[in-house]
């Protein structure tokens, strides 16, 4: 031994860093994404004025005021978004509207998280014929023209509450987490740390909730982020030709509809509420992106 | 090949007769098809019995199902509720319609998408790259109605800031049809906004794909290859790496041609085109069971078929799985 070895005493210092579990790097590596953190930021900064859109607003979403009607929107006047032909202050609608928006966007993505990562646990973990069923089911689903069906069913069924709205979205978008989660399990089932807890005698129910799902957390959670902004898309979609959300619930879709006769000439009442579903959504794929590179969650691709 | 087309279209014909098992209970499970007739005051008994006869209401579902397979095979999808009216001149001038709008805004997305992702996946980490990156997370974000909404908006400021037309907000040809070769014009000044209103989330979701995808090729030993021949550059990007990287393309195409036709429902109400999406709306709104099981049955054979085409792009463009 010619080349002297480091000495132990060096390398354990060299080696000395403080203990951080897996949470805590994910944050540092999520909060390092600059673009992530200013739209968690402005996001945050949207629902809380939703939520509180009674204490933010002097006015009431459906409070008339004819001889105010058709203002453009200034700051010194009070309506910052201007107001629609009955007089209603507009910014006071978008942000109930925003607030209807985002409930029934996070229905849907905690619903349609809840239902394609069962599916998607059943069918990886047993595999064989109850796989292949749930995935047939699947396949369907996807295939289903998604936009012509709900507005099939909110005709005969609907009654146009954020709920229903909520319910009929979530039955069509939880296929793709189903997907992900069932390829994860099929690759995290053969590895040895599952096999180990199958041989200790963990119950298939124990395996599954304590062994591997934790490991498939991270593609969940960016997955269903995305959702919440697929959501919002489709919910406003529909709402916007009236097979969604009904009046006299605001929704930012429906505010569109209603400001569509008028928008040559009142052109606010369409870009205010168009402008904050971009920003909606686009805040949120910024986050699911800063969240896929933090999670480190290549399989929660965008489809 | 042929063969492989022969088997799938074989599949295609079972896929084809579930769906209208599907469509057919589904639609009956859910709704009355005199629903809304029943309660309108001016139907006298005897007329909602004729409609009960006519379409054989009072037999059995499995019956029913018969009849309309018949009607579908024999009599192209039969007629409508309340008229009486034929089903098939209206639909079929709506498809046409529709695959024509559908077609170029899809040849247009990728056209586009081709640029944007060759330029971007060549010239990695430049400014060009970090504008598009941006721009498609807009594309991702931007409700496709909304969007519309805003390019009429311009169209017509532009029309009355300068007193040129240079694109029509609606409709799908003029009153006066002009002939031969103004016809085109015309029609593509008509077409123009609900194409660019319909690729948007298109060209976000290719130029992405590309994008990565020329990353990954652009590394690969034969793209150095052809560099190290001495090849220039515009070889090496648009023969030799490009063709590979738009392989993978074509399936995602495919799959994405449902969000575009999806689509073509909120862009064809909004700027009044005849096409498919406005004659489902239309079907929706009179509650016309018949054209709703008629538009749909279209719908999934259009999806069958361009599975297929698909399938035929992808073999035709990847030798290895053409055995």
């Amino acid at each position: 031994m010619t080349v002297p070895l480091p000495s132990t005493a060096t390398d354990r210092e060299g080696l000395a860093v403080a203990h951080r579990s897996q949470f805590r790097l994910f944050v540092s590596r999520f909060f390092r994404h600059r673009v992530a953190m200013i739209s968690l930021i402005i996001l945050t900064a949207i629902v809380v004025a939703a939520l509180n859109a009674e204490s933010i607003s002097p006015y009431p979403y459906d409070g008339m005021n004819l001889p105010a009607s058709n203002l453009g929107p200034t700051i010194e006047g009070g309506h910052y978004f201007g107001t629609d032909k009955l007089g209603r202050d507009y910014f006071t609608r978008v942000l109930y509207g925003t607030r209807t928006t985002i409930f029934v966007a996070m229905t849907v993505a905690v619903l349609a998280t809840l239902t394609g990562t069962l599916i998607g646990a059943f069918a990886g973990y047993f595999g064989g014929r109850i796989d292949n069923m749930l995935m047939r089911i699947t396949d369907l689903v996807i295939i289903l023209p998604g936009l012509a069906l709900l507005m099939i069913l909110t005709t005969f069924l609907g009654e146009g509450t954020p709920i229903h709205v909520a319910v009929l979205l979530s039955s069509l978008l939880w296929t793709l987490v189903a997907r992900i989660v069932r390829a994860q399990f099929m690759s995290l089932k053969r590895r040895e740390f599952v096999e180990a807890a199958i041989l200790a005698g963990a119950s298939p129910w124990r395996v599954i909730w304590r062994h591997i799902l934790p490991n498939t957390l991270g593609p969940i959670i960016v997955n269903a982020t995305l959702t919440i902004s697929t959501a919002i898309l489709i919910e406003s979609a529909l709402s916007f030709i009236g097979f969604g959300v009904k009046p006299p619930t605001p929704a930012l879709g429906q505010l569109i509809s209603q400001g569509r006769g008028s928008m040559q000439t009142q052109w606010w009442l369409v870009t205010f509420p168009g402008l904050m579903i971009v920003t909606i959504c686009l805040t949120i794929n910024f986050i699911g992106d800063g969240l896929r590179d933090a999670l480190d969650a290549r399989q929660a691709q965008r489809s | 090949m042929l063969r492989f087309i022969a088997n799938r279209a074989f599949f295609s014909f079972f896929v084809l007769l579930a769906a209208t098992v599907v469509i057919f209970f589904g639609i009956s499970s859910i709704s009355d098809p005199l629903g809304e007739l029943r309660s309108e005051p001016n139907i006298s008994p005897e007329a909602l019995q004729r409609l009960i006869d006519r379409k054989h209401l009072e037999d059995p579902l499995i019956v029913q199902y018969g009849y309309w397979v018949k009607d579908m095979v024999t009599a192209q999808f039969g007629t409508d509720l309340k008229f009486d009216r034929a089903i098939w001149p209206e639909l079929s001038r709506s498809l046409v319609n529709t695959v024509q709008l559908v077609i170029l805004a899809e040849l247009f997305a990728i056209a586009m998408a081709i640029i944007i992702g060759v330029l971007a996946g060549r010239f990695q980490y430049s400014i060009f790259d970090y504008g598009t990156t941006v721009l498609s997370f807009i594309g991702y974000s931007i409700p496709i109605f909304w969007f519309a909404l805003i390019l009429q908006i311009m169209a017509v400021n532009f029309y009355q800031a300068t007193g040129i037309r240079a694109v029509y907000i609606s409709g799908l040809s003029s009153v006066d049809v002009p002939s031969g070769f103004m016809f085109y014009v015309d029609r593509l000044q008509h077409l123009i906004l609900p194409i660019l209103a319909l690729s948007v989330t298109s060209i976000a979701t290719y130029s992405r794909y590309l994008r990565a995808s020329m990353l990954e090729v652009i590394n690969s030993d034969y793209v150095r290859t052809a560099r190290a021949k001495g090849l220039n550059e515009r070889t090496v990007v648009l023969r030799h790496a490009l063709r590979n990287a738009a392989l993978p393309l074509a399936t995602v195409v495919g799959v994405n041609l449902g969000t575009v036709f999806s689509g073509t429902i909120i862009i064809e109400t909004i700027f009044s085109m005849p096409g498919m999406g406005l004659f489902f709306f239309n079907a929706l709104s009179t509650r016309d069971v018949y054209s709703i099981m008629a538009w749909l049955m279209v719908t999934a054979t259009l999806a069958l078929v361009f599975n297929l085409i698909t399938d035929i792009v992808y073999g035709v463009l990847d030798p290895r799985i053409r055995t």
